[in-house]
């Protein structure tokens, strides 16, 4: 029974990984395609833009986040 | 120190006289940037009265200049002493242009030959096969047409011919074993076009055609070179005219190019008929140097005065020369404004930090440093040499953060030495380099996260303290919602880790817990004070902000897990080691080893680079910096 938890939480663990990268994904396309639109028109504002596409990766790291503690919690890491 | 250089806008009111004598003076000087003058009570000044001429002559110079070529050894940007009325003289004399437009337009023609040559050549390649003389074909009844078929068509084709009245199909070798090449004749009112490419008969159109092919290709061919001596002669004559006039082109259109800078110049001044008045911003610390050297120059009649007032200044970042390339990094994103904090030697400090903890393997410090050196010695100045600058400082503490975590090309020091076949055993360096401080990035990952977001939280600190130093002289309940926040972040470090780590809230101790809550009440209530019930809303933002931190653990880990789980022990371990008797395939796989490396290094570098500056840019930025400025850009003949 505890192995099926344990298999349970690694589980849990990954799908926040896998939930937080698709999001980041997602969203990253969204604004890469929008950025690239300003780009085209403005180029000076690049680096700024940079920035904004950088944004949606705290998704994932909150995935990690929550993976490592879920594994830490069942001794996995 | 911490702020952009202080700066001071001025009024120049002079006699109109001397307008030209004082823009150049401005314009060697460099030292004022010219601002539009806004609410004086006097007109719009005209542009000098020699910008027409200035820029009749600049227009045609740069025409010239566009035909010529380049004369090796020929610097664009050299400085020149000629004055205007010499260069508009030496304009005169250049009375090259009709030759040119002959010779440019005589060029044009002939390029257009040689291609419509060319064209016709490829063309009757493809018919070279058929030896039949076209001119004879021509009669006012029958229409020619000539093409290539395929072998396996051809019989099919002949027979569908056949069958329309006085055709005649002639065929010769097509251009490949797969074609024949063909020409068919038949009475105009027949009209074979269509049987012909109903059987995939490729219609060759090569104008008009006296002669067989080959006669014709000869005959293209001999005009073709004809035209090609001739454009070798027009690019000759072109030589000799660049060596002449080049020089002298380029001395004068620099004269002309800086004459025109300061007839235009004068447009944002104010005048009367006989008074000027113009408005500036230049250096605080230049206003006397400015004030003196006019007085030098025209006695008591240009009056310089300071205007006081709240318009917004250029900014000027004046850090020691050490933090400048961290300017790259702050002009990068946005300028502050020029009574805001400059962040550039704040980021000196946590830039690197940030990245080297990242990074964190000595031996990835030492090829990044490499990798640097070499992109800074074969680029100019610009973005790609500006971030190689940064990632040259950020490899030193990469290689410090790599002696805290052990990490040797993802090597500990001991297992590197021992690879290498230097037995270290327990010696000093093993205890300075390896165990004294050692913290595995791939094995205490849940210490390494309690230290990131830590660094996350005085790194958010700092940010929120540069904030109430830059919000007290605006608003002091501002400022103090600032230090609120630091005490919610430090409420947050007492309360979360327990919370995080605990197994039960009943293990919580009471004493850490009870400091927290009373750290957060007071600090919330400074929060709200200023910024209302939504401050409280702001709460789940800054926590995020701190989590955001977790990034220097998860790029470092990923960083590891490459180095020390794929590249050594897959490829090392796994495949280099135990072929050691077979030097060919060892040093093969060493030496993919050390490029797979040099590949983690890169990534790596870019990795650290971009997590690096988004968190300065946007969890650090955004506790204090507003930014927006507009770079203080003088009036001064040096190039941009």
């Amino acid at each position: 029974m505890a192995e099926i938890g344990t298999g349970l939480v690694a589980i849990g663990a990954a799908m926040a990984i896998v939930g937080g990268a698709i999001a980041t994904g997602w969203a990253q396309a969204t604004i890469g395609a929008a950025a690239m639109g300003v780009i085209a028109e403005r180029p000076e504002e690049s680096s700024k833009l940079l920035v904004y596409l950088a944004l949606p990766e705290t998704i994932v790291i909150f995935g990690f986040v929550i993976a490592i503690l879920l594994a830490l919690n069942t001794g996995g890491a | 120190m911490f702020r952009p250089a202080k700066m001071q806008k001025i009024r120049v009111i002079g006699m109109r006289r001397d307008e030209p004598a004082l823009i150049s003076s401005l314009h060697t000087l460099g030292l004022l940037e010219i601002r539009k003058v806004e609410g004086e009570e006097a007109g719009r000044e005209n542009p000098l009265h020699v910008y027409q001429i200035v820029s009749e002559q600049l227009t045609r110079i740069r025409g010239i200049k566009n035909l010529l070529e380049k004369q090796p050894g020929e610097k664009e940007n050299h400085k020149s002493e000629m004055p205007l009325e010499q260069a508009i003289a030496e304009c005169g004399k250049i009375k090259i242009d009709a030759r040119l437009r002959e010779l440019e337009a005589e060029r044009e023609r002939i390029e257009e030959r040689i291609d419509s040559l060319a064209e016709k050549k490829e063309k009757l390649a493809k018919l070279a096969g058929l030896d039949v003389d076209f001119g004879k074909l021509e009669a006012e009844t029958i229409e020619c047409h000539a093409g290539i078929v395929k072998r396996k068509k051809y019989e099919i084709l002949k027979g569908a011919l056949a069958k329309t009245k006085n055709t005649c199909m002639m065929k010769g070798r097509g251009q490949t074993a797969a074609d024949f090449a063909c020409v068919v004749c038949a009475p105009k009112k027949e009209n074979v076009k269509g049987t012909l490419e109903a059987h995939g008969f490729e219609f060759v159109q090569a104008g008009k055609i006296a002669g067989t092919p080959l006669e014709n290709i000869a005959i293209a061919e001999e005009e073709i070179h004809k035209q090609k001596k001739r454009l070798a002669e027009i690019g000759k004559e072109y030589e000799v005219i660049s060596k002449e006039y080049y020089g002298k082109i380029i001395e004068i259109d620099k004269v002309l190019k800086i004459w025109e800078a300061r007839c235009t110049a004068v447009s944002d001044f104010r005048a009367t008929e006989e008074t000027f008045i113009l408005h500036g911003w230049l250096l605080e610390k230049n206003y006397w140097k400015l004030h003196e050297e006019l007085k030098r120059r025209f006695g008591g009649r240009i009056f310089v005065s300071r205007i006081k007032g709240k318009d917004e200044p250029p900014t000027l970042l004046a850090n020691p020369k050490p933090f400048s390339p961290f300017e790259f990094l702050v002009e990068f994103f946005s300028l502050p404004r020029a009574r805001e904090i400059d962040p550039s030697m704040i980021l000196a400090l946590t830039f690197p930090i940030l990245y080297g903890m990242m990074v964190g393997d000595v031996g990835y410090g030492i090829i990044s440093l490499l990798l640097a050196g070499m992109i800074i010695a074969k680029t100019k100045p610009g973005m790609l040499r500006g971030f190689a600058v940064l990632w040259a400082i950020a490899s030193i503490p990469s290689m410090i953060f790599g002696i805290l975590f052990d990490e040797w090309f993802g090597f500990t020091f001991k297992t590197l030495m021992e690879e290498m076949g230097v037995h270290v055993g327990g010696s000093f360096l093993v205890v300075v380099f390896g165990s004294a401080f050692h913290l595995s990035r791939l094995h205490d990952i849940g210490t390494l996260l309690l230290i990131t977001i830590l660094v996350g939280v005085l790194h958010l600190s700092l940010g929120l303290f540069l904030g109430f130093v830059n919000e007290w002289g605006h608003s002091k309940t501002h400022a103090m919602a600032k230090l609120g926040w630091i005490g919610i972040l430090a409420s947050g470090l007492l309360l979360v880790p327990h919370l995080m780590f605990s197994a039960s809230l009943l293990a919580l101790p009471i004493d850490e817990v009870l400091a927290g809550g009373i750290i957060f009440a007071v600090s919330l209530l400074l929060v709200v004070r200023a910024d209302g019930i939504m401050g409280v809303f702001e709460i789940p933002g800054i926590a995020g902000n701190a989590l955001s931190y977790a990034r220097i653990a998860a790029v470092g880990i990923a960083g590891v897990v490459v180095a020390e789980a794929i590249i050594n022990k897959l490829l090392f371990e796994g495949v280099a080691l135990p072929n050691r008797a077979n030097p060919f395939v060892f040093f093969l796989v060493c030496a993919v080893v050390l490029l797979l490396h040099i590949a983690n290094t890169f990534l790596a570098m870019f990795e650290s680079l971009v997590q690096g500056a988004r968190l300065n840019l946007v969890e650090f930025y955004g506790k204090f910096f507003h930014g927006g400025g507009k770079k203080f850009s003088p009036f001064s003949m040096e190039e941009k």
